[in-house]
């Protein structure tokens, strides 16, 4: 017999089937032994697990909650550890700020210089105080002491104006530079921590 | 997204792949040829006299002078080194067809520069896809597109800011000018000092803008270039993308940063040891232009005599000889163009990636620390 329908036996076995499937189904059974018998293994099976003692699953909340015990914990940070974290982020962002201050300071301050070489503000240099870091002191002192000479008081004179103008700003940068990369060796440190940590959970 | 391991693949393509250097190297000359700016501006008097003023009248006088002597120069030239007025005026055509020459390499070396941040976005993430490494020929078909075009436009929007600030400080300095020159002292005295405190905040808004939108720039690029769309959507995309994924491209930006510095101790140290490879290099280069120096020095002497036609043929020979002489520093600084293109191709690429391997519920914060 062919059209057998074994695939519908499991649906027509719990009830599932409706209408025209159901007639179909039935007026096959009652042609075909082979689909009959196919059914009758079916009713044993069933018979045969109903008679297996249920085991005494917990109820779904405490699934649950124990799925939850065996997954790997994410750490809860605390009030402390939020503020460090959001200080260790605004370290290099408020270095990089600073470095941009300084950079700007010192170019409006090139400018304002450059406008008062030109005798823009003629009028109002004495509001604006500039020029003084640049005054040589001690070279000049030196000099009136006779104590240097000749080319050797220029060598004093350039000296001492790289000392006064571009030293502090020289290691102001290099001392930002410097943090900046501390920082940068304590993230890759904690970075490769983490990494090391996870392989290992893994 | 891992940091860590883009930097070091990015370490590796760059040493594997060596058809980028080529492009590298195209982007090294073009960064050299545009950032002329020193941080060492600072202005003093070596005399120590303090404020030598000039007025404007002493300006005018200055420039009256000025003309004088550039009339005369015309006329008599100049008698301690033999040249004539009429060398002058040879001389000086001679400067203009050089300025015009360079300026001719100038745009030739701008194409080439966007060609090739095309082509070493498209050959990186190439490889990434496939494995398959290019050739520089291949690589050059793929730089040269509308793309390249497109990202000339991309950047001349972000350097936006920094035009508009240029033309701001002109205004503002010429409303300091006619008010110190108008005004009365007081009015002055406002006008310079509200100017130099908007000024300041004018430049350092406008430095940290142009900061930001330099990083921006780098996920403009790769979508206009690895989505083929629009300068517009480029922008739009790019956008979101950096606004989806802050954490992750600040945590880069700031590593990159970090990088950046060590790369400027590096790069100094490697420039003071090749200075021998330098002396070399400068011989070879020397033998490379004899032969074009001396067909220029034959030109100029048609219309130059005595020793000008050699001085005129050494100021167009001169930008190639230190082209090729240079030409190890200039692969220094092609390491690093390469590498700082490809680690940001990586991480566009993680970027793209990340929503396709964590799901959205669980898309987590940067995970860099």
């Amino acid at each position: 017999m062919s059209n057998h329908v074994t695939e519908w036996l499991n649906a027509y076995f719990d009830g599932e089937l409706r209408g025209q499937r159901l007639h179909q189904v039935k007026a096959h059974l009652a042609e075909c032994k082979t689909c009959q018998a196919e059914l009758d293994s079916l009713q044993s099976l069933s018979g045969l697990l109903h008679e297996v003692p249920v085991p005494d699953f917990p109820p779904p909340e405490r699934f649950a909650a124990q799925v939850n015990l065996l997954l790997p914990h994410k750490p809860t940070v605390a009030a402390d550890n939020k503020l460090f974290e959001i200080g260790w982020w605004l370290l290099p962002v408020g270095l990089l700020a600073s470095w941009v201050f300084i950079s700007t300071t010192t170019l409006v301050s090139n400018m304002v210089s450059a406008a008062d070489q030109f005798g823009l503000l003629k009028n109002v240099s004495g509001w604006i105080a500039f020029g003084s870091t640049t005054n040589i002191y001690w070279a000049n002192t030196l000099g009136q002491f006779g104590l240097l000479r000749g080319s050797s008081l220029n060598w004093a004179e350039i000296i001492e104006v790289f000392t006064r103008a571009s030293l502090p700003q020289f290691i102001l940068y290099v001392s930002i530079a410097m943090v900046y990369l501390s920082w940068l060796a304590m993230w890759w440190a904690r970075h490769t921590r983490r990494v090391q940590s996870q392989l290992l959970e893994g | 997204m891992d940091p860590v391991k883009i930097l070091k693949r990015s370490w590796y393509i760059l040493w594997s792949y060596r058809a980028l250097w080529v492009f590298g190297l195209v982007l090294a000359m073009a960064a050299g040829s545009s950032t002329g700016n020193s941080n060492n501006n600072y202005q003093y008097d070596q005399n120590g006299n303090g404020n030598q003023q000039v007025t404007p009248q002493r300006m005018q006088e200055a420039f009256r002078d000025v003309q004088r002597e550039v009339q005369k120069l015309f006329e008599q030239g100049i008698p301690e080194v033999n040249i004539t007025g009429k060398e002058v005026t040879t001389l000086l055509w001679v400067f203009g067809a050089f300025v015009l020459v360079m300026f001719l390499v100038s745009i030739v070396v701008a194409i080439a520069r966007y060609v090739s941040e095309t082509a070493v976005i498209r050959m990186v993430d190439d490889y990434e896809a496939s494995g398959n490494k290019m050739t520089v020929r291949q690589g050059f078909r793929l730089g040269w597109s509308r793309t390249a075009w497109r990202l000339f436009l991309i950047n001349l929007i972000v350097n936006l800011p920094a035009i508009t600030l240029v033309l701001v400080l002109l205004i503002a300095g010429a409303i300091v000018y006619f008010a110190v020159v108008n005004g009365s002292a007081d009015f002055a005295a406002f006008s310079v000092v509200s100017t130099i405190v908007l000024m300041f905040i004018i430049i350092f808004v406008v430095v940290i803008l142009s900061i930001l939108l330099t990083l921006l720039r780098n996920f403009f690029w790769r979508v206009c270039v690895l989505e083929d769309v629009s300068v517009g959507e480029s922008l739009r995309r790019g956008w979101a993308l950096v606004i989806e994924n802050w954490k992750n491209v600040g945590l880069m930006w700031l590593v990159m940063i970090g990088l950046g510095i060590v790369w400027a101790v590096v790069s100094a140290i490697l420039i003071v040891i090749s200075i021998p490879i330098v002396i070399v290099t400068a011989v070879v280069a020397a033998l490379i232009v004899a032969l074009p120096y001396l067909l220029f020095v034959g030109i100029f002497s048609t219309f130059l005599a005595s020793w000008l036609p050699w001085a005129a043929g050494g100021l167009f020979i001169i930008p190639l000889f230190f082209t090729i002489a240079f030409s190890p520093w200039l692969l220094i600084g092609s390491w690093q163009s390469v590498y700082t293109s490809t680690v940001w191709t990586l991480t566009y690429r993680e970027i793209k990636a990340l929503p396709a391997i964590i799901p959205p519920s669980q898309a987590a914060p940067a995970t860099g620390d």
